[in-house]
Parts: C-alpha cells; structure tokens; sequence
C-alpha cells in the first residue's frame, strides 16, 4: 500500500523511465518471474520514453531487429524494432512471465492455443484465442508465466514501423516456435541478439530500492558511474543526441531518400543461391549469361523484364524443370536436381487437375504419409484460407478464373513448400481479381514468410508485391539491376507513391530493353 | 446449318425408318428374288419374336456376351498398360508402336486359322480372336490419349513430387480417360465384329451358330432376325454403356460447358 503511493508519487516528478532506471528497478524486484502485477503497473504508470530507447533501435528493411539492452541472471531487456509489416512467430513464452510494451508505433498482439483434436492421433494444431489486442505505447502486455498460451506479436496490416521494449524474466536461451507445417514445437536457440550500447550501471544492485525511489536512487545517468563497463555508456544519456543515427533514420522514414535502394549483400546461407548460371536451348539462344543472385528466406522477390529476358528460365531452372548449361543453382546449399516439392511452381494458368474436385485437387498432392482425414482437413482449411469454403465440392471448370487460381494457390500452400516459385502466375485475370490476389498473396506471405520468387512483367504488380525487385534485360538474359523495396505491405497500385515508382521502373525496363552491351551494366 | 428440335429430330427419325421398312417391303415384293430369300419385314420381325419366345435367341445373346465380356476384358487388361507404357517410355514405344500400328491393319478374323490350332474347336479360340481384334485399338487409343495429355499437368504433378504409379493411375489415366473411352468404344466394335465372325466359322453356341443354321436350312427370316438383333445389341451397348460413360465424363471433366 505504501509503496503504491509512493510510486503515484513518483510519476509526478518523473513521468518517464531513462532504461537505467528501469534496469536498477528490475534488479530491485528481486524474482522478476513471480511478481507480473508489479512489471504491469511499474510500466504503465511511467512510460519508457522514445529519446531513452533511441540509441537500441535498429531498423531492418523487413522482419523485426532485437537490440539487446541489458541481461543479467534475473532478467533480459531487449528494444525491437519492427519494420512495417513485420511479424513474430507464434512463440511460448516458455513458462516466463515477459512483458512487452510499444514505445512508437501500434502492435497486435494474439493469443494463440493449442488445440488437441479429440480421438485423433498426429500434430495439435493452434488456433487464435481471442482477437488480437492492439498495443499502443503506455499499454503493457504482461504474459505471467503461469499461462499457458502461446503468442504472436506483429505490426497490424498497413500500419509502419514501431519499436517495442520486451522484458523478460530470466535471460532466453531458446525460444520455442511453432512450426506450423510440422504442428510441433522447434526449440531453437535464440537468435543473438544485436548489442546495443551499453547501459551505465551500477556494478551490483547497490540497494533495493522501490519503485518510487528510483529516479532519486539510480547511478546518475549522465556521467559515468563507478564502474561503467565502458566509456560507451555517455551515448545513452540524454543530452547527448545521436545526430547522425537520428538524420538516417528520419531519412529513411520521411521518404526524402529513395523507396528503392540497391540489394545489399546479406550474411548467412541464402535459400535459393544463383551462381554464374548460363543457359542456353538448343537452338542457340542464349536465354542467361552470367546470372548470380542470392535469394534469402523470407524475401518476395519479384523478377521483371522485358520478354526474352531470360526471367521464366531463371525460374524454372530454381524450379528444376531446366538444368542450366553452366553454373551451380542451390537451395539450402544443396545443388538443385529436378522438380521437388519443397520449391513449389506456380504456373501462368491454375492448372487444375479437370477430373478431380476443388478439395481432391488440394488432397491428392498431399504427403501420403497423412490419412485421409488429416488430408481433407487440411484441405478444407487452406480452401477457407483463400475464401472456397464452400465450394469444396465444386469441378474446377465449374469455378470462374480467380476462383481457379485460388485453388491453385490453396493447393500450393497446403503442401507447405518453403520457397514458392510463381510464373505470372495472375497474368490472365481481370484487374479487379488480380488486386484481390494481389491482397490474398501478401497476406500469405506475411503470416508465412515463404521465399517467394515472382515472375512478371508488370511494373505495378511488382511494386505491389515485392521485397526486392531484379530487373533483367534481353539478349543474353541478364540481371540489370537488383533493388530493395522499403515500402510497408498494404500498397495500392493507385497510390501516387507508387506510381512515382513505376516510372522509375519503367526507365529501367527501358534501359533493359535498349541495353546493348553486357559489360557497361555491370556497375 | 440450322439446329433442329429434338422434336423434329425425332419426327425425321421416324419417316427415315417408315421409309426404310417401305422400301425393303416393296423390294421383297416385287423385287428380282423369291420371297423365301428376301423375307419382308414382318415375317422377320414375327421370327424374332418367336425365336426371343421360345428362347433360344436368349440363350445364343448370352454365351455370345459372356464370350465377348471375357474377351474385351481382357483386352483392356492388356490393352491399359500396353498404351501407358508406349506412352511413358520412349523404348516401350520405338520398339512397340510399329508392331502395333501393322498387326492393327490386319483384320482379326485372319487370327482364326491360329486359334483353332492352338486352342482347337473352344472358347478360347474364338476369345483369342476377339482379344486380338481389340487390344490394338485400346493400347493405341490409350497411347494417343496420354500423349496427348496437357503438358502443363504434367509439370504441376512433377512440382508436386508426384511420379511412379501415383503419377500413371492418378494423374495420366484420368487424364487420358475421354480419348481412352473412345477409342474403348472403338474396340468394342471391333470386338463385336471378330466375335461374330468367329462363331460364324465354326459351331459354338452362339449368334453367330444361329446365323449359320438359319443359313444352312434356307430360313431367311432367322438370318435376317439374327442380323436385327445383332444390329439392337450393338446400339444397345452404345446406348447403355458406352453414351453415358462418354456423358459422364465428358461432365466430370468439364469438356463441355456444362456449367
């Protein structure tokens, strides 16, 4: 009860956490783990302010980016910056009690529990409890450890970037993801986490000191304390602004800089890795020369060029329908030899089989390793995910073209490929369905994160779509340019934004078109 | 070309076959040969009815079927899998599709001389002439439907990891299936025709035994009974069997805008 006033009394001098102060009130609470109320009301009577978590943010051009802040052996405080669209696996919380809290920006949170299907043997599946709660900064999500329920945190739809700030008693080791296309549990180790800069503290919690006095009792901030781990520390003080990160980063997010920006180089094993691959058909045309690109796991990469460019031929030889003439094309590292499964084609039409019904279309190429009723109901499921139910029963020539190529896309998704390879595959719908797939994909991608690599020719639809756009040129088929897209998902062709975009693009295509030597583009 | 109603159709029909019985009543009447050689229609007709009263066409219709049933079985059995394979392999097919495409010219009838020394004066003669005369027209039948199959399909089941029997039964036979019923229907008369020329040359039981006795004793009219009847099943067969198997594929795979 004292305390209680005490800490009222304490947000009126001071409204807002500096993270030290935070850190030095953790450490004050002793188990982190058996006192969840004490976590949801510290932080939502003071509020840890942006100017504090500045220095810890990272943005990624997709995903979410963790910055370590502070971790000792009760606790973990971590800053995440999550690009627009991004989103969290459903994860455990591994019977820790984590609290999350926005600082910019909104976040969903859902809850999502495992169910047990009754008499039936194989995976338990999970299904959202609830609808999902929004955060917004001063609301605080505190998972106590005895729940049992899993979550997953993302950016809701059309909304930017934003920053959360995640405390979690006892410091993560591993983290228990969902896989939903085994329905069991990976343990893997958690993700290292970026280092921030490090906080000025006090070596050992020096005292115990309740909420209420924290901002009289922490080491002063500013100046470096007794024993600072480094001279580093001074960054997180206030006072002294980041200029330069600050500079960048209202660059990125004003749109004075460039939505499109050159491919960088990413580190870590890419899925799909192109290597030098030429290809030519046996009468003579030089369909590749010299093609080299690296796909990473979760990029939706759009390939774009004139016709003749060689952009199907790239993708059927990901999809192992050619074996190039030269040069090595891996997936996982692993040299790609034939048609498989895990590298999923979609064609230009849906490709239904005719004899078979929209349900037996998705079951029939399902692993035989499922029973028959595990196939339906997966079926069944990824035909409601692209809004069939219903027509479960139907002939395909019974369904109109964009149910069709729902079908198609259900039956692909229900395999549960890693990588989809598409070949325009909406080139022969209307407008008005094409966008509607145009959503339906993105959501898919989103909740998925498959590696997409896209085949088109149409600027907008790339621009709609993608994460990196590769334009190649004709003539011997070629990558011209390769750029990132930072633009948030929720993208609408009528968008002035993006049509500035496509005229950008558009002048590439041109170059691509018009591009007469090799050497010259290599720049 | 204007599109009739289906009751004009049937009024055609009609005058078309008024016309034909006219005329084959005129011919016998009047024309160059003896009554007893060109019965009228009636008389045929009466004889039909007779043979169907006292049940002998009944027992000739049922041991030919059987025997027609056992043979053309087992030309699909054959058949099936011989066209898949021409169509799956290219040495299967380099090897057997010249083969077939030269013993299909020759008439199945010319098979018989070799069954009666193979398997003498019995079923299985007359069997061996009708596997003979059809199993050609399935394989090739099943051969052009699975090359003729949408490439694309192809492809999709390759993407899907589908291959071995699982890529034959589930996704070539299917595909295969409306040029297969075809040229099953096609086989089927060929299998008709080299029954019925096989159990003219020798006595068995059959309608064709019934064909040669009425010939042998100058009854026309049984001939000519046993040709009628000949000609309903064979439209029967077509009606029963084949139309609907052809309709109801056709609907399954949405060949027709049958929405």
């Amino acid at each position: 009860m004292e305390v209680d006033t005490q800490g009222r009394g304490a947000r009126a001098t001071a409204a807002s956490w500096t993270l030290t102060e935070l850190v030095t009130w953790l450490r004050s609470l002793g188990d982190v783990r058996a006192q969840p109320q004490a976590l949801q009301r510290a932080l939502s009577e003071r509020r840890v302010s942006w100017e504090a978590v500045r220095p810890y943010v990272q943005l990624a051009q997709e995903g979410c980016r963790r910055v370590r802040v502070h971790r000792e052996e009760a606790f973990e405080v971590r800053v995440v910056t999550w690009s627009a669209g991004a989103a969290g696996p459903i994860q455990d919380h591994d019977r820790q009690t984590t609290c999350v809290t926005p600082v910019l920006g909104l976040v969903e949170v859902t809850d999502w529990r495992q169910v047990r299907r009754r008499n039936r043997p194989g995976p338990p599946r999970l299904e959202p409890e609830g609808p999902p709660r929004l955060l917004v900064p001063g609301t605080v999500e505190v998972v106590p450890s005895y729940s049992d329920a899993m979550q997953a945190v993302r950016v809701p739809p059309g909304l930017g970037m934003a920053v959360t700030l995640h405390i979690e008693a006892q410091p993560v080791t591993a983290v228990r993801i969902f896989d939903a296309a085994h329905g069991t549990y990976i343990r893997q180790p958690q993700r290292a986490d970026a280092e921030g800069p490090p906080l000025a503290l006090p070596d050992m919690p020096a005292a115990t000191p309740t909420p209420g006095e924290a901002p009289e009792a922490p080491a002063p901030s500013g100046a470096p304390g007794p024993k600072t781990r480094t001279g580093k520390a001074a960054e997180v003080a206030p006072g002294l602004p980041a200029t330069a990160r600050k500079r960048g980063w209202l660059r990125r997010f004003l749109g004075k800089a460039d939505y499109l920006v050159p491919t960088e180089g990413r580190s870590g094993q890419a899925k799909l890795s192109v290597t030098d691959v030429e290809h030519s058909y046996a009468n003579d045309v030089e369909a590749l020369r010299g093609v080299s690109l690296d796909v990473h796991s979760g990029e939706f990469v759009c390939l774009l060029g004139p016709s003749g460019c060689g952009k199907s031929t790239l993708l059927y030889t990901l999809a192992g329908h050619i074996s190039p003439t030269g040069g090595e094309v891996t997936l996982d590292g692993q040299p790609i030899r034939g048609p498989g499964p895990e590298r999923l084609l979609m064609f230009q039409e849906a490709a239904l089989f005719p004899w078979l019904t929209v349900q037996q279309n998705v079951t029939f190429v399902l692993d035989r390793r499922l029973s028959g009723a595990q196939r339906r109901e997966r079926a069944r499921s990824h035909l409601r995910s692209v809004q069939l139910g219903g027509f479960e029963n139907a002939m395909p020539h019974q369904l109109s073209g964009g149910m069709k190529m729902r079908a198609s896309l259900a039956r692909a998704l229900a395999v549960d490929a890693p990588v989809l390879l598409m070949d325009e595959p909406f080139g022969s719908l209307d407008a008005q369905t094409r966008e509607s797939m145009h959503r339906l994909l993105m959501s898919v991608w989103m909740r998925t994160h498959k590696t997409i690599v896209f085949v088109t020719h149409d600027v907008t639809e790339a621009l709609v779509l993608a994460s990196r756009l590769v334009v190649m040129a004709p003539r011997p088929g070629r990558i011209l340019h390769d750029v990132s897209l930072r633009l948030g998902p929720g993208r609408r062709p009528e968008d002035p934004a993006l049509q500035a975009l496509a005229r950008q693009v558009r002048g590439m295509l041109r170059e691509a078109e018009g591009a007469p030597d090799h050497a010259q583009l290599d720049a | 070309m204007r599109s009739s109603t289906p009751r004009m159709r049937l009024l055609q029909r009609a005058g078309a076959g008024v016309l034909f019985v006219a005329l084959w009543w005129a011919i016998s009447h009047f024309g160059p040969w003896p009554r007893f050689l060109l019965p009228d229609p009636f008389e045929v007709v009466k004889r039909l009815f007779g043979m169907a009263a006292d049940g002998s066409l009944w027992g000739a219709i049922l041991v030919s079927m059987w025997r027609l049933i056992r043979g053309y079985g087992l030309a699909l059995l054959i058949g099936l899998p011989l066209g898949i394979a021409m169509g799956q392999s290219v040495v299967v097919r380099n090897a057997v599709r010249p083969l077939v495409m030269g013993l299909q010219a020759l008439p199945s009838i010319c098979w018989l001389p070799l069954a009666l020394l193979w398997f003498g004066l019995t079923d299985a003669a007359i069997i061996f002439v009708v596997v003979m005369g059809s199993v050609l027209g399935v394989a090739i039948s099943v051969n052009d439907g699975v090359e003729g199959v949408d490439p694309l399909l192809l492809k999709v089941a390759g993407t899907f990891g589908i291959r071995g029997t699982r890529l034959q039964l589930g996704v070539l036979l299917p595909a295969a299936m409306p040029s297969i019923v075809t040229g099953m229907k096609l086989a089927w008369s060929f299998a008709w025709r080299a029954l019925l020329a096989g159990e003219l040359l020798f006595v068995s039981g059959g309608l064709g035994e019934l064909l040669t006795i009425g010939r042998e004793l100058l009854e026309i009219a049984q001939v000519m009974a046993v040709m009628v009847c000949i000609v309903l099943i064979g439209l029967a067969v077509d009606f029963i069997a084949f139309r609907p198997l052809q309709e109801a594929v056709r609907r399954r795979w949405g060949i027709e805008g049958t929405a």
